[in-house]
């Protein structure tokens, strides 16, 4: 999943204003999308009570995504790339498309769940 | 009403020079437990930095009276911010009103060179003692030394510049290459300009930045812009953060202007030149912007 969402966002990379060094623009994005995640989840449990807030000042947050975001700058190098990118070239148009549309929404909810989880219980971390 | 020399609240108070802190501070950072509603007592962090008053997370209160008080109210009226002196009472009305709805929260005391703080419970009434100090009428409430004075001084700094230090690095290498993307869009007979190259093959791009800038500048070039890049995903982060830890209508324009600079990223050719100006604008003047909504 993780690695279908990786050869997504290599893919409009591609086709980006950066398609000079799509692995990196990849990297950052798919970094930042996932740090985020962790960053609303861990929210979300935290105002539920379940689990503490781990963060606890900007600067975490900033080296957090700073790291979330190397990791893939090392995992994928361009041998892992080459082997996603054949297990998922071949897709014909209707999965293409289908693809985008679930990564598009998971990108959308990814951006909304940050106001959803802030105001939910404002104020209680 | 918030005069940083002579201050007066509105309910009487008058700025006392004998006072017990310069600062009161509201942050559940520390612990990183949704209890700790947390007011610090500050006497000598003045020349360090930490020196603002944030009354963060919660946006709003309701006091004794059952009135909704908004935390820019209490800052306004109760604490002076930016580390102005606050009278001893002024600190204690603000505790006994937040405590009217808030039960559970830290309360760390500072004492010279001793942070105090209680555990986790309700403190009771906050009073002040014959030789200065503060009681609580819950006997459970006890006060245990903390030693994380120093460490969060230096943070609080940090903390406020990251944002700035984001924007203005983002800014300055963008800027940087627009100035070397100029050289290499402009200044040829064909293809003379960023639209048209763009539109090179991207061999055709990179031997032209490489006769511009040389093979390593060019290369300097391609990747300096996913710095920027880098630094606008970063900012997304830490604006997150900044929401969920105080949702305002402020922050949540903060978050969407720079979601906002990493999706203009993706439009092809001129992408990242529009996210510039973006980051560029909200480095300028993204602070005032979002304060000037959060007052509204």
């Amino acid at each position: 999943m993780l690695n279908y969402l990786y050869y997504k966002l290599f893919q409009a990379s591609l086709k980006s204003s950066l398609k000079d060094t799509p692995e990196f623009m990849t990297s950052i994005s798919f970094g930042g999308l996932i740090s985020v995640n962790i960053l609303v989840i861990n929210a979300f449990l935290a105002k539920l009570d379940i689990f503490p807030f781990l963060f606890s000042s900007k600067i975490q947050v900033f080296i957090f995504v700073l790291i979330t975001i190397l990791f893939p700058i090392i995992f994928y190098n361009k041998k892992r790339y080459k082997t996603i990118q054949k297990k998922y070239y071949q897709e014909n148009n209707n999965e293409r498309i289908k693809g985008n549309v679930i990564v598009a929404i998971y990108v959308a909810i990814s951006f909304i769940s940050i106001f959803a989880v802030a105001f939910f219980k404002p104020g209680k971390l | 009403m918030n005069n940083p020399t002579l201050y007066t609240d509105p309910s009487g108070y008058k700025f006392e020079g004998n006072r017990m802190s310069d600062c009161i501070r509201n942050d559940n950072s520390w612990g990183g437990s949704s209890f700790s509603q947390r007011f610090v007592f500050n006497s000598s962090f003045q020349n360090n930095g930490y020196s603002y008053v944030d009354m963060g997370q919660y946006s709003h209160y309701v006091n004794s009276k059952g009135e909704r008080v908004d935390y820019s109210e209490v800052q306004n009226n109760y604490i002076t911010p930016y580390s102005r002196p606050v009278s001893r009472d002024q600190i204690i009305t603000a505790l006994n009103n937040i405590q009217s709805v808030y039960k559970f929260y830290s309360v760390q005391f500072r004492s010279g060179y001793t942070s105090y703080a209680t555990s986790y419970g309700d403190i009771g009434n906050a009073t002040v003692s014959s030789n200065g100090g503060l009681g609580f009428s819950n006997p459970t409430a006890t006060l245990t030394p903390l030693s994380f004075w120093a460490e969060e001084a230096g943070k609080s700094n940090l903390f406020g510049d990251i944002n700035t230090g984001l924007g203005a690095f983002g800014t300055l290498n963008s800027i940087g290459i627009n100035i070397a993307h100029d050289y290499i869009s402009y200044g040829f007979k064909s293809a003379n300009g960023w639209q048209e190259f763009n539109k090179l093959a991207s061999n055709q791009q990179a031997w032209r930045a490489a006769r511009v800038l040389g093979k390593t500048g060019a290369n300097i070039l391609k990747y300096a812009k996913n710095l920027g890049y880098l630094g606008a995903a970063a900012g997304v982060g830490v604006a997150t953060y900044q929401l969920i830890e105080k949702p305002t209508l402020g922050n949540a324009t903060r978050l969407a202007v720079q979601g906002a600079a990493i999706g203009v990223a993706f439009i092809p050719v001129v992408g990242w030149g529009v996210s510039l100006g973006i980051g560029a604008a909200d480095l300028i003047w993204g602070d005032q912007f979002y304060n000037w909504i959060d007052k509204q």
